[in-house]
């Protein structure tokens, strides 16, 4: 029996019709529910429907053997596990952006806001630079806008959020996309049922 | 009752591997909970975790709760000095969540001095022993510096691309191996031998068989026979946990070369055992000879065992008014036959037994459980 950590979510969805394909379907799940456990015995997996914020430690601490995360919450995370697969959809960017026009006075203390405390503060310190970390936790390009913050370092997919808000991209420095995940203990037990279904999610992705 | 009865699991493992070790010649080596903090600072790539806590000692020598015990003991062993010393200590480090420090209890050994062929064997059966000690249903997964460090160096990698290297085939990240490598500029022939890494895992034979395919030097030819060599010892052994192979398990490579190794138990979420040669250590202390060892991360086993909830033999209720002395007397009567529990009234009794016994100014009168 393989436990999977989906992430709540687009994201999720995508993933499960593609392991639905391949033969490992919960009926249980296509229910609207708010069940957050579903398994299939015979198909032999079992589901859990979980943050997607969650999904590293879930699969780190073997509450799950396997797991779907985007490369941007396994890096904040810093989960110790296998990084078997990049499934290549979900795909993002790691982006630096700020208000239209703004230039860096390397002067002064960069003031950075950001929901993603670790990868900001691990890149700005590659590359020498005294920041001032604003841990927010959504409407980041609101921080630039009200003074808050110089800069803000998140996510952009299509840029068009960004656009409408007058900020713009100073510096894309992550590829983003989803990542297929597994506990190394669980990988050391179960390494025939993990290869098989990561060959499924493969074959599909190509 | 006896001592074996009483025994917990996790004291029971203790005392098996203290048997399993002393019979191999091992002694036992008693440290001081402190080190000096430069001990720690100046070997951090060596550690866990860069944190540790540290406190100004009464002769003002900063000092440390130590994070580790091998550095201690590879500190205080002298050059040319012959040890096999076990260990059961206490090591403080930050929790996974890194929301504060735990105390870790591990237990290990070290073997210091000439490290030969037999030696690394030996060393590696005892941490398959103890494994098996702690369950059945468990497995060491084995591999050396040399293929991975050997392949890396064939390839001319700077020092930079071979530490980012050593951290994606340590996480099985093919995709990230070969974009990685394509950007540092290697050939495709070259690209592919690294992202086979991660997949040389298994079954023993197997792996090595996969293995000699890749091998692009002597380097990694002696590492595949130093692996062959501990596999066939350990076939030789009894009462020992599966063995695998896995060459993408690395270790940092200031600190080992030759043979790592790592123990899993099913059911446990994480390594509970991490071991390997270490003589590039020794070195850096300015020592000649060689070293390896283990250590089995008994707090890690905790998960393994179901809490902990005795039943007794008997619970005593008294009345208060009751004798001390007498009240005493047959409570240790009682005791010298199964395990009791005196309690001054039902409402306080809060744990299980097999039968209740009141004793009061009346006399004594047995009960079903209550």
């Amino acid at each position: 029996m393989l436990t999977v950590a989906l992430p709540k979510g687009r994201l999720g969805d995508s993933v499960y019709s593609i392991l639905e394909k391949a033969g490992y379907a919960c009926p249980d799940m296509d229910e609207k529910s708010r069940k957050l456990v579903f398994e299939n015995k015979e198909a032999g997996v079992r589901y859990l429907q979980v943050k997607p914020t969650d999904v590293p430690v879930y699969v780190e601490r073997g509450a799950a053997d396997v797991g779907i995360a985007g490369k941007d919450i396994l890096v904040e995370s810093g989960a110790d596990v296998y990084e078997l697969l990049d499934l290549g959809f979900g795909k993002c960017r790691m982006a630096v952006a700020a208000k239209k026009g703004f230039e860096d006075d390397t002067d002064r203390t960069l003031r950075v806001a950001t929901k993603f405390v670790n990868i900001a503060s691990k890149y700005y310190a590659s590359r020498g630079r005294s920041i001032d970390i604003i841990p927010l936790h959504g409407s980041i390009e609101l921080a630039p806008i009200m003074g808050l913050s110089d800069v803000i370092v998140d996510i952009v997919e299509s840029g068009k959020t960004l656009v409408e808000n007058d900020l713009e991209v100073i510096e894309e420095f992550m590829q983003i996309s989803a990542r297929f995940i597994a506990n190394q203990a669980s990988f050391k037990f179960k390494e025939d049922e993990i290869m098989r279904m990561l060959g499924e999610i493969r074959e599909a992705t190509k | 009752m006896s001592l074996t009865e009483i025994l917990r699991p996790d004291e029971r493992i203790v005392l098996s591997l203290r048997a399993l070790y002393e019979s191999y010649g091992y002694r036992k080596y008693n440290m001081s909970e402190f080190e000096e903090y430069s001990l720690y600072m100046e070997n951090k790539n060596f550690l866990v975790s860069e944190s540790v806590i540290a406190f100004t000692d009464l002769d003002g020598r900063l000092m440390a709760l130590k994070p580790d015990v091998t550095l201690s003991i590879v500190r205080h062993s002298g050059d040319s000095t012959e040890e096999r010393v076990y260990y059961n200590e206490n090591v403080y480090r930050p929790g996974k969540a890194k929301r504060g420090f735990r105390e870790i209890s591990q237990m290990g050994l070290e073997r210091i001095g000439r490290i030969d062929g037999y030696a690394v064997s030996e060393t590696v059966c005892l941490a398959a022993k103890s494994l098996y000690e702690v369950s059945h249903d468990s497995l060491i997964e084995i591999s050396h510096m040399g293929f991975v460090g050997g392949l890396i160096r064939a390839l001319g990698c700077s020092a930079a691309l071979t530490c980012e290297l050593y951290k994606l085939i340590g996480a099985k990240n093919t995709h990230g191996i070969a974009e990685t490598a394509r950007k540092a500029g290697l050939g495709e022939a070259s690209i592919s031998k690294l992202c086979a890494i991660p997949s040389l895992c298994g079954e023993p034979e197997k792996v090595l068989s996969s293995a000699e395919a890749l091998c692009i030097s002597d380097e990694m030819s002696d590492a595949l026979c130093q692996l062959k060599n501990v596999v066939s010892s350990l076939a030789a052994i009894s009462n020992i946990c599966k063995v695998r192979l896995d060459l993408s398990l690395l270790g940092e490579e200031d600190y080992y070369n030759g043979i790592i190794f790592a123990g899993f138990v099913s059911g446990l979420p994480a390594r509970v055992l991490s071991g390997g040669q270490y003589d590039m250590m020794l070195r850096k202390f300015g020592h000649s000879g060689g070293a390896i060892g283990f250590a089995l991360y008994l707090s890690e086993l905790e998960l393994l065992f179901a809490p902990y909830k005795p039943v007794y033999d008997a619970i005593v209720i008294y009345d208060e008014d009751s004798d001390p002395a007498e009240l005493g007397r047959y409570i240790d009567a009682l005791s010298n036959g199964g395990t009791v529990y005196p309690c001054a009234s039902c409402i306080e009794c809060t744990v299980q037994g097999r039968k209740v016994i009141y004793f009061g100014k009346d006399g004594v009168k047995e009960d079903a459980l209550c």
